[in-house]
């Protein structure tokens, strides 16, 4: 019998790893401003956060594994050795690979290697990521080369472990605490509570919190999922040695905010305050309570559940540290798109599945793996068994999965290709109506234009003049506002309702009377809105000559597509001698005599004139 | 009624190709994959690939098949094809709105000649579905996949055909458009799990066919002798 568990969690896996295919190909073809809600202001946002500075931190329990084992020769955690050298591997790969998509031009990924910036701290943390994955490639070599032909390669390998497992461990040393220094050059983005300038230490520190939480998390978790006891004993001395080292962070923490006369701030009040209470309550207080409890220790669960807080909690923090607590500098909103989780749990989900996949295939667990292979010996030998609605027999095994699985991720892919956005969201701003009678006050918020209206008219002819600007009415009107057409700011407006004009002609019999009998039916082959049009909606305007269009410009377009070819041709007359009208400052300005007139006519009411 | 509309030409249409093409690369690359597996487990593992590629192409000439036994079937169904094949892909509105949604445009059918071409699919359904009923082989073997497929076509192409023609419509033109579009979806969303998947199958369907004779060495020529016609390709 299968292993339902494991296949339905592989499942899940799958989906959101098409999901994330998705996003990945729309973040490549229409670049970061589509597929994230990051901005100039906030450039680091979740990936940054999660998929780096987090997945970094994820992979400290291979290292704080293997100096437990390797260094201080204790070896009732051997078992835990290679899968910590595995979860930090694969989560080195997530952070490369993060990497690539969090880039602006991923295709420059190579640089550090070249060209040498010493004094940046990426630079620094560039080299760690790619020293340590090569470290940690040849530290996984042993696993995998162990049951292969290439027995030679597998003695040179493990002869090599200790010296590398050394390297290692001091790679991350450095590599740890060289995240922190990279927010040591923002002082004053990052919020107080985080920021320290022992940054550095403070992130070393709670990567090997960090490191043994997760270490217990995937443990328990691989042994829930393969229904194979869990390794109580190692469970409980890790929870011990997590205890210790979590107090030493929470009282690091503790004293560096102490010394920089920042305690009170803890209790300011302000959100940052609770989100860094809260913080340190999941990632620190609450773990180390609970891995004090010998009953928690005792309990699979309750380890697995306390030490999913504390991963959470040191996430947040890293999170926080390098987006979240910056949001009080820039005064910008951020909260992460979907497609911006999508990316960092595909790459989370890829990485389960590679370990699940190193799990069943080679000797992470070699008593793990014999059991695995047993069970795939008589999976593989099963009959058929036909689903009763279908009559389909999916297979067993490997069979099983390439359907299922496959299946999902295009379904995933499919749903992720249609749900994510193509391009970035128009930003724009809804247009009021101008206010006012002889001179108008054009546009609202920061940009407005105040235009004499009653001068406009005088200078060029009284009424006669009306439709030098005015080039479209509505039915029955005459001088209708600008504002009734182009309605955004910056973005153009459907003004056809081809609803109403199907209702008001007569259904669907009507068809023929716009679109004629020519197929196929498109917009070159259509009636002219001037056929019907021409006396009741249309003046006969210089400047806007096309009547038949479905789309009104943005209101910035219509403004300056009608006044600026006007203002240029008599600024270049010289009998009025007006060189400056057809510049910028001609419309876009303050203080005029026109704004006078206009403001005098509402008076600023009592309580707006008291403010200051 | 705009919002229905605007939704269902909008994101729906976009997901039923999305599952169309991802669903039948996936059924191809699964085939591919099971074919590759029961080659190598196969006794006799010299397969006449020549050959049964010459045999696909030959399936694919329909003036072959109408030599064979049931040509009145084989008539039906290649009118139906012929319609499937060329009026969704070459129909002169259908173009112009992939031109205008993704900018690619290709040289289109005369709007009569596809018109022709509609009604020959519709008449080409009708018989198969006569057929269907008359043959009792047919009948008995027919599963509700058959007939909802059918019945699925025949409304996708008979809606199609008055949303060209809205003056013989006797609906509403919105309801008869919103029929089309998700009749033609439902055919797309349909083709990689269903029957249908064909369209994309058939290069593999003789490869597959011929392999079940290679489990065991000479069981094809065995079987062909039994029958009395040894020395035959099978």
């Amino acid at each position: 019998m299968e292993n339902r568990r494991i296949f339905v969690f592989k499942g899940i896996l799958w989906f959101i790893c098409g999901l994330a295919a998705a996003v990945a190909i729309l973040r490549y073809a229409f670049g970061l401003g589509a597929a994230t809600a990051l901005s100039d202001t906030t450039p680091w946002g979740l990936w940054v956060g999660f998929d780096v500075m987090g997945g970094v931190a994820l992979a400290a329990g291979g290292f704080v594994i293997a100096a437990i084992v390797h260094i201080f020769q204790k070896e009732r955690y051997h078992a835990a050795a290679r899968p910590a050298i595995l979860t930090a591997f694969l989560g080195y790969g997530a952070v490369a690979v993060g990497l690539l998509f969090d880039l602006g031009l991923p295709w420059h990924i190579w640089h550090p290697i070249i060209f040498w910036n010493i004094h940046s701290a990426l630079f620094e943390v560039a080299w760690c990521v790619m020293l340590y994955l090569t470290v940690l490639a040849l530290e996984l070599a042993p696993t995998i080369l162990e049951r292969t032909p290439f027995q030679r390669a597998y003695r040179f390998f493990s002869r090599l472990a200790l010296p590398i497992m050394i390297l290692g461990i001091m790679l991350s040393t450095l590599h740890q605490s060289s995240l922190g220094s990279l927010l040591l050059i923002m002082p004053f983005r990052v919020y107080p509570l985080w920021y320290s300038h022992l940054l550095p230490e403070l992130f070393f520190v709670s990567a090997i919190c960090l490191g043994l939480s997760m270490v217990m998390f995937e443990s328990s978790i691989t042994s829930w999922l393969y229904r194979r006891k869990p390794e109580l004993d190692m469970l409980s001395g890790l929870a011990k040695i997590a205890a210790w080292a979590l107090s030493f962070y929470l009282a690091f923490k503790l004293v560096d905010l102490f010394a920089q006369h920042k305690l009170g701030l803890m209790f300011a009040g302000t959100w940052e305050s609770k989100l860094f209470l809260f913080e340190m309550l999941i990632s620190t207080v609450l773990p180390i309570i609970l891995y004090s409890l010998p009953a928690v220790r005792r309990s699979p669960t309750a380890l697995w559940l306390t030490s999913l807080t504390s991963v959470l909690g040191f996430v947040l923090n890293r999170i926080d540290a390098s987006g979240i607590s910056q949001v009080w500098a820039t005064r910008s909103f951020y909260f992460p798109a979907w497609t911006e989780f999508a990316i960092s749990l595909g790459i989370v989900s890829a990485c389960g599945l590679v370990f699940f996949f190193i799990q069943e295939h080679f000797p992470v667990d070699p008593h793990e793996l014999e059991t695995i292979e047993r069970e795939r010996a008589t999976v593989e030998k099963s009959t058929p068994r036909f689903a009763p609605f279908t009559q389909v027999w999916l297979g067993e095994g490997w069979r099983k999965s390439l359907r299922v699985y496959s299946l999902l991720f295009v379904l995933a892919m499919a749903v992720g290709l249609t749900l994510a956005p193509k391009s970035e969201p128009a930003v724009d701003r809804p247009i009021q109506r101008a206010r006012g009678a002889d001179i108008l006050r054009v546009g609202d918020g920061p940009r407005y234009v105040y235009f004499d209206h009653k001068r406009h008219q005088d200078d060029n002819g009284g009424k006669q003049s009306c439709v030098l600007c005015h080039h479209l009415h509505m039915a029955g009107d005459v001088g209708t506002p600008c504002s009734e057409c182009h309605r955004g700011l910056y973005t153009p407006t459907n003004i056809f309702s081809h609803d109403r004009h199907v209702a008001r002609l007569g259904g669907d019999a009507s068809c023929v009377k716009c679109h004629g009998k020519r197929r196929p039916v498109d917009l070159a082959a259509v009636k002219k809105c001037s056929g019907c049009h021409e006396k009741d909606m249309m003046t006969k305007n210089p400047v806007v000559k096309v009547f038949d269009v479905r789309t009104a410009c943005s209101y910035k377009d219509a403004m300056h597509k009608m006044c600026i070819p006007c203002h240029a041709k008599k600024a270049s007359d010289p009998k009025l001698n007006k060189p400056n009208l057809g510049r910028c400052g001609a419309c876009h300005n303050s203080g005029t005599e026109s704004e006078k007139i206009y403001l005098a006519a509402f008076p600023p009411q009592p309580e707006e004139a008291a403010r200051p | 009624m705009g919002n229905v509309t605007h939704f269902v030409r909008g994101p729906l249409l976009v997901f039923a190709f999305m599952v169309f093409f991802l669903g039948i690369l996936r059924q191809v690359v699964v085939t591919v994959v099971e074919l590759w597996r029961a080659y190598e487990k196969a006794g006799d593992q010299h397969v006449p690939v020549s050959f049964l590629f010459k045999r696909s192409l030959g399936w694919i000439v329909p003036v072959n098949a109408l030599r064979g036994t049931r040509t009145f079937y084989t008539f039906a169904s290649l009118l139906f094809h012929a319609g499937m094949l060329l009026v969704p892909l070459f129909l002169a509105g259908h173009v112009e709105l992939i031109r205008k949604g993704i900018g690619l445009s290709w040289p289109t059918l005369p709007p009569g000649f596809s018109d022709g071409l509609t009604l020959a699919a519709l008449l080409g359904l009708a018989a198969l579905a006569f057929l269907r009923l008359a043959d009792r082989a047919s009948r008995t073997l027919g599963t509700f996949q058959d007939w909802f497929l059918l019945a699925l076509c025949f409304i996708a192409f008979l809606s199609g055909y008055w949303v060209a023609h809205p003056a013989s419509n006797p609906l509403p033109f919105t309801v008869i458009y919103l029929v089309h579009l998700l009749g033609a979806e439902l055919i797309l969303l349909l083709v990689p799990f269903t029957k249908l998947a064909h369209a994309a199958l058939f290069p593999f369907t003789r490869i597959s066919w011929e392999l079940g004779w290679h489990f065991v060495p000479g069981a094809g020529a065995k079987v062909r002798a039994s029958l009395g016609k040894a020395g035959e390709p099978v």
